[in-house]
Formats: C-alpha cells, sequence, structure tokens
C-alpha cells in the first residue's frame, strides 16, 4: 500500500509540473503588439499642433508643440512645460538631450536648457534671436544648434563655433542635423545638404547626387549611409558613402514632403510625411501606413522610437500614436 | 564402475546441452519481448539502436484561440524531414541509458504580395530553411522495482546538450531586377536557420505501465526547462546597388518551459505484432524574445495529438515501427500531420544473462 501510494505520487508530479508552465516575468503580451493607439490633448498632451519629439535615456517621451511648449510623457502621467514654468518660448521647433541628461529645447525665439526643475534661456548671438529648428548632441560631446537664417553652431565646453555660408544666403536656413557613424555632421538645407567634418566642410545639392535641394529630414543609420528626404519629391536620396542612391517610396505618389526620419532596433527606417503617412523602409522595400492603419493622421512630422520598443508617431494636429512592433516587424 | 561413470558422463551432457537450450530460449525472448509485455527500461547489457524518419506537413495553424487558420489562403508551405538516431543501453536490471540525436531538414515558404502603384508592384516570397544537427539528448531512466503485479513504474532525467548551432547563418536574399525603381520587381528572402537550442535543456519525466499478456496502457509524463537566458543572433539586410548587405544583430532570448502527458493503449495481436492508440497533450509557454529590441513574451503553445501505430517483430533482433500522428487541438502551434517510421536493433550478451 505505501509502494502504492509512492507510484500515486509520481503520476501526480508530472501533470503538476505540466502546469506550472507559464509565466511571462516582465516581457510584453506578445498579443498587444501590432497595435495602434492615438493620445491627444484630451489624454493630457498640452498642445494640439505637435511639432517635434523626443525619447530620453530615462524613459521619457517629450512632445514638442507649435502652441503650448513641451509636454512629457512618462508612461502614466503627462507634465506640461511651457513659458509659464520658464520655457523661452512655447514654440518648440526642437528637442534634444545633452551628455548631462538635461534637455535642450529650441523655439521660435532662442532655446532653453532644462536640467528637469529649471530652464536656462538663451536668444542667440551678437543680438541676434535665433529660431532654432535642429539640435544634435555629438559623440564628441559638442552640441550643434541648427537656426534658420543664421547658419549653425557647435557648442563645446569651452567655445562657440559658428559654421555661416556668407556667399550664400539661402543655406543659412537650417531645417536639420544628423551625425554619421564617422563623427561627421550632416546639416539639411532648403537648397542642399553640408558634409561638416573634422577639418572641411563639404557641400551637396541636385547638382552632385541628391534627387532634390531642399532637405528637410537627414538620418545617418546604423549601417553607415546618410538619408536625405526632400520636399515635392517621388524619391528620397540615400548616400552609402561613395554614390547616391534615389530611393522610391512606392506609393504612387509623385508629391511627398518628408518631415522626419527614425531607425528602429530591428533596423527598419521609418519616413514621416506629410498627407501620406509614414512609410517603413525594411532594407528592400517600402511599405505605407496611413490614419486608416491607425495612425492619428496622415501628416506625421515626427518619429521616435522610445526604450521600451514603442514607435512613436507624432502628428500635426491630432496628437501622438504608439505602435507596438511585432516580432515580424 | 565404468559403467556407472559412462552413465553420469551421458547424463552431465544431457543436462549441460538441456542447460544451453533453455539459455538461448531466454535470450531469444527477451529480444523478441511482446510490447505489452516488455519492461520500461531494458534489461541488463541489452544495447538498441533506432534509427527512424518523421516526415511533417502543414497546411493550417492552430491560432491563439485554437482556431484552425489554413496555409493556403496565404499561400504558405511547411515541410520537415527529422531522421532520428538513438541508442540504449541497460546499465543494470533497472537503469538504462539513452542518446538521441535528430538531423533535421525543413522548409517554410511564405509569399506576399507588395502592392504599390500601378505599374510598380513587388512580389516578395520568404523562404526559411532549416537544415542540421539537433541539440544531443541524453538521458537516465529509474525502473522502479515492481512491487505490484502488472505495474511498472519508470523516473527519467537528462539533459539537452547544445549540439546544435541554433545561431542562423548569413541569408542569401534576391532580387530581380537588381535595382528596381519602376515596374515590377521579385524579392526573395531566403533565411538559413539551424537546429538546437544554443543552450542546455534539462527535463525530467516518469512512465507508467499496466500491462497484461495482450494489452497494455501507459501513462507517460514529462517537464522540460531551460537554463536562462542565452545570446542569438538575427540578421538585417539592405540592399545597395543590387546586392543584399548583411548585419549581424545579437539579442538575448529565454527557452521557456515546456510539458507533455499522454496516454496509450497497446494491444498484442499476435506476439509479434501489436498496434496501439496513444492521447498527447503538449504545452511550451514562459520564454521571451529581445529580437525586436524589446522584451516581447513567446506566446503559449499547446498541442493535443492523436497517434495510431503499429509494431513488428521483424526478425530476432530487428523490430519496425510506424505510426501517424493528428494533430487534433491546439493554440498558436502548426497543425502538422507527422508520418514515422523506424526500425530498433537489439543485441543482448549471452554469457551476461540476467538470470
Amino acid at each position: 500500500m505505501k509502494n502504492f501510494h509512492l507510484y500515486l505520487v509520481f503520476i501526480l508530479f508530472i501533470p503538476f509540473l505540466i502546469f506550472s508552465c507559464g509565466n511571462y516575468e516582465d516581457a510584453i503580451d506578445p498579443y498587444t503588439t501590432g497595435e495602434w493607439k492615438t493620445f491627444t490633448t484630451r489624454d493630457g498632451i498640452g498642445g494640439a499642433e505637435i511639432w517635434t519629439m523626443l525619447s530620453d535615456s530615462k524613459g521619457n517621451l517629450w512632445i514638442g508643440t507649435l502652441d503650448n511648449g513641451v509636454s512629457q510623457y512618462n508612461g502614466k502621467d503627462w507634465i506640461i512645460w511651457n513659458t509659464s514654468d520658464g520655457l523661452i518660448d512655447n514654440g518648440v521647433l526642437a528637442i534634444e538631450e545633452d551628455v548631462n541628461g538635461d534637455l535642450w529645447f529650441g523655439t521660435f525665439n532662442g532655446f532653453s536648457i532644462f536640467n528637469g526643475s529649471e530652464f536656462q534661456n538663451y536668444l542667440g548671438t551678437d543680438g541676434n534671436t535665433w529660431q532654432v529648428r535642429a539640435l544634435k548632441q555629438a559623440k564628441n560631446g559638442s552640441m550643434w544648434i541648427g537656426t534658420w537664417g543664421y547658419g549653425f553652431f557647435e557648442i563645446t565646453s569651452d567655445y562657440l563655433y559658428t559654421y555661416y555660408n556668407d556667399n550664400w544666403e539661402e543655406s543659412n536656413y537650417i531645417n536639420c542635423m544628423s551625425e554619421d557613424n564617422h563623427g561627421n555632421l550632416w546639416v539639411g538645407t532648403d537648397v542642399g545638404a553640408y558634409k561638416v567634418s573634422f577639418n572641411d566642410v563639404d557641400f551637396y545639392s541636385d547638382q552632385n547626387g541628391l534627387m532634390d535641394a531642399t532637405v528637410k529630414a537627414v538620418l545617418c543609420d546604423s549601417w553607415g549611409h546618410i538619408w536625405f528626404g526632400h520636399d515635392d519629391d517621388e524619391f528620397l536620396t540615400r548616400f552609402d558613402g561613395s554614390k547616391f542612391f534615389p530611393v522610391s517610396l512606392y506609393n504612387g505618389i509623385d508629391q511627398n514632403y518628408i518631415t522626419s526620419f527614425m531607425e528602429d532596433k530591428s533596423g527598419n527606417i521609418w519616413i514621416g510625411m506629410i498627407s501620406n503617412g509614414v512609410a517603413k523602409y525594411d532594407g528592400t522595400i517600402m511599405r505605407s501606413f496611413f490614419e486608416a492603419d491607425g495612425l492619428a493622421s496622415n501628416t506625421i512630422m515626427s518619429v521616435v522610437q522610445d526604450k521600451n520598443g514603442n514607435i512613436w508617431f507624432g502628428s500635426y494636429e491630432n496628437g501622438i500614436t504608439r505602435y507596438i512592433p511585432t516580432m515580424n516587424d | 564402475m565404468v559403467g556407472v561413470h559412462k552413465y553420469s558422463l551421458l547424463l552431465f551432457l544431457l543436462l549441460l546441452s538441456a542447460n544451453a537450450l533453455s539459455q538461448t530460449d531466454k535470450i531469444y525472448e527477451i529480444l523478441t519481448e511482446p510490447y505489452t509485455r516488455r519492461p520500461l527500461v531494458l534489461h541488463k547489457g541489452q544495447l538498441q539502436m533506432n534509427a527512424g524518419y518523421r516526415y511533417s506537413m502543414a497546411s493550417k495553424e492552430f491560432d491563439r484561440n485554437g482556431k484552425r487558420l489554413n496555409f493556403e489562403e496565404k499561400g504558405k508551405t511547411f515541410f520537415s524531414n527529422d531522421f532520428r538516431f538513438s541508442f540504449t543501453y541497460g546499465i543494470i536490471e533497472y537503469i538504462q541509458l539513452s542518446a538521441v540525436l535528430d538531423y533535421i531538414s525543413s522548409v517554410t515558404t511564405t509569399p506576399d504580395l507588395v502592392l504599390g502603384n500601378a505599374g510598380n508592384i513587388g512580389n516578395i516570397s520568404v523562404l526559411d530553411e532549416t537544415s542540421g544537427i539537433n541539440d544531443l539528448e541524453i538521458n537516465l531512466s529509474f525502473r522502479l522495482p515492481p512491487v505490484i503485479n502488472h505495474f511498472d513504474l519508470s523516473v527519467k532525467a537528462g539533459l539537452s546538450a547544445p549540439t546544435g548551432k541554433a545561431r542562423p547563418d548569413r541569408p542569401t536574399h534576391s532580387i530581380n531586377p537588381p535595382d528596381p525603381l519602376d515596374g515590377s520587381f521579385e524579392t526573395a528572402y531566403h533565411y538559413h536557420s539551424n537546429p538546437g537550442y544554443g543552450t542546455p535543456t534539462y527535463f525530467l519525466g516518469s512512465n507508467l505501465q499496466y500491462s497484461t499478456s495482450r494489452f497494455a496502457l501507459l501513462i507517460m509524463g514529462c517537464y522540460n526547462t531551460g537554463t536562462g537566458q542565452t545570446e542569438s543572433i538575427k540578421w538585417n539586410h539592405r540592399l545597395n546597388a543590387g546586392e543584399f548587405l548583411y548585419s549581424e544583430v545579437v539579442y538575448n532570448h529565454l527557452v521557456g518551459h515546456s510539458g507533455s502527458i499522454s496516454g496509450s493503449g497497446a494491444i498484442q495481436i499476435f506476439p509479434w505484432f501489436s498496434v496501439y492508440g496513444q492521447f498527447g497533450y503538449f504545452i511550451s509557454s514562459g520564454g521571451w524574445t529581445e529580437i525586436t529590441g524589446t522584451k516581447i513574451a513567446i506566446p503559449e503553445s499547446t498541442i493535443g495529438i492523436i497517434t495510431a501505430g503499429y509494431e513488428i517483430q521483424v526478425s530476432t533482433h530487428i523490430r519496425f515501427e510506424q505510426n501517424v500522428n493528428i494533430p487534433v487541438s491546439g493554440k498558436e502551434h502548426l497543425v502538422d500531420l507527422m508520418f514515422h517510421s523506424g526500425f530498433s536493433y537489439n543485441l543482448i550478451p549471452l554469457k551476461r544473462l540476467y538470470y
């Protein structure tokens, strides 16, 4: 009888082990991937006109608006920072995080540096008030500032370097910036793109490779390729280090207005556009996503990916959309 | 006196030959043990070599709700060839040691048509090939001394050593024309996966059998678990000037737990022929992957399978077995129909007979 009980224990033990399977630990539920969710002012975003976004190293999402400063989202709560809190201007055009973890906000009238509680404000130099449209923290510690009409600047711990083209006024209107794998800075303007290396500055236009002279967005990806987004064009331009290539958006539209690029953790390139939603380039082909797929609107001003892998799309007037990538993305 | 010695010698020779003959009978009986009367582990000194082939194909899969989704609608196909080799040795009468190794070759194809604007259509297909040696499984089985008539109980413990390559090889994608901007193009993504977990896994199992001379009932259970998170790689690709560039990206993943429980019944129709049927339930969960850069849980997967098969004692040493496995229920699993054929060759040394 005793031995029979021993047999029974063994029989019952195995199902117990089997049905103790389970437990996702802290992993995302796979059935929530592939979902689109939109957040608007009703959820807590401070302003309706979204222009730019940033996901910082602490896991916060920062949304720059044209009408009410920046909104900070930590996954649960929304906090609004505007001129009443000390921000220099409520029209925020660019956001960047520096090596110290402070946030830089480029606005229509100067820029602010935010340490989490206080703003330090700067209008510009030589009595000029900068409209700051681009900010880039370089790997060497410099912060780059792109202005509208005053060229671009490099701020180090000791110096402020000015990059201004006296011979070509139009090239001093800066739209965007990005740093490549070699430490070169690429600067987009309405008449072409600068490449700033340690000891040289080169300029590229539609005469020597770009599909169009207007460079509204620029991205240096993990492959070492440089992406240029244009206005009113069927193609993007991709530079592989030696040659420029046209890249079709494959959306059947001749006029595309590119606003932003983002490379996600899977190596896909996301392209935000005005009126044409977003396109995702997987290395071979483009696939487009629109409002019908889940975007807040078809005008996407900014695309970022946060620490948790969520991809955020900032639309101009309809809020932001969060997309959780699937394992097949 | 001489006559007495002569008859003693004759009697001795008769007894000796009778003894030898009876030993041969016992060896024969051990080698040809009917299916229903076989103990759960091999006899002492018995060596068994198995070679099997399993063919699987799937045209459906179970979704998260257990509904069958037809591959044909997506144009997806799956088939697999699995060659299994195993050696089992009876160390002592109640303990056996087993080593099992598979060679797997499987293919999954998925066509996907992407529409651009008129005149610019991309046709993309995905071919995922897996081939190579799987992880080596080694296990020790202990048979409890039978104390209840007709009942036999064993437990086994083992590990799966990561002999499989696990990490995928570089893909070999292709595109035609090489650099399409206008017009249609065809792209084939060709992935080369390898079998294996990339990390040791451990398992524990138990079998309980009730048998008579003509039929047997068996309940089996097994639990398998990984040893912690491990690294793997994925390949990102980029089309550049008509050629694909590839970059290797490392990511972490965790092999989860799995378990199975099954019940079978066998009938010995003839001493050399038996048939059996089995129902098994398999579940796996608890794993995750960071292949997208974010930790995503692997969906829990279950499958219920009905098996029907037979075994023939072909000769003294050789058995032949065939069965078919039919999935009848499940979640997040292929509905893969499997056909198995296998030979078992048994050796037992003459001199170390246990009785």
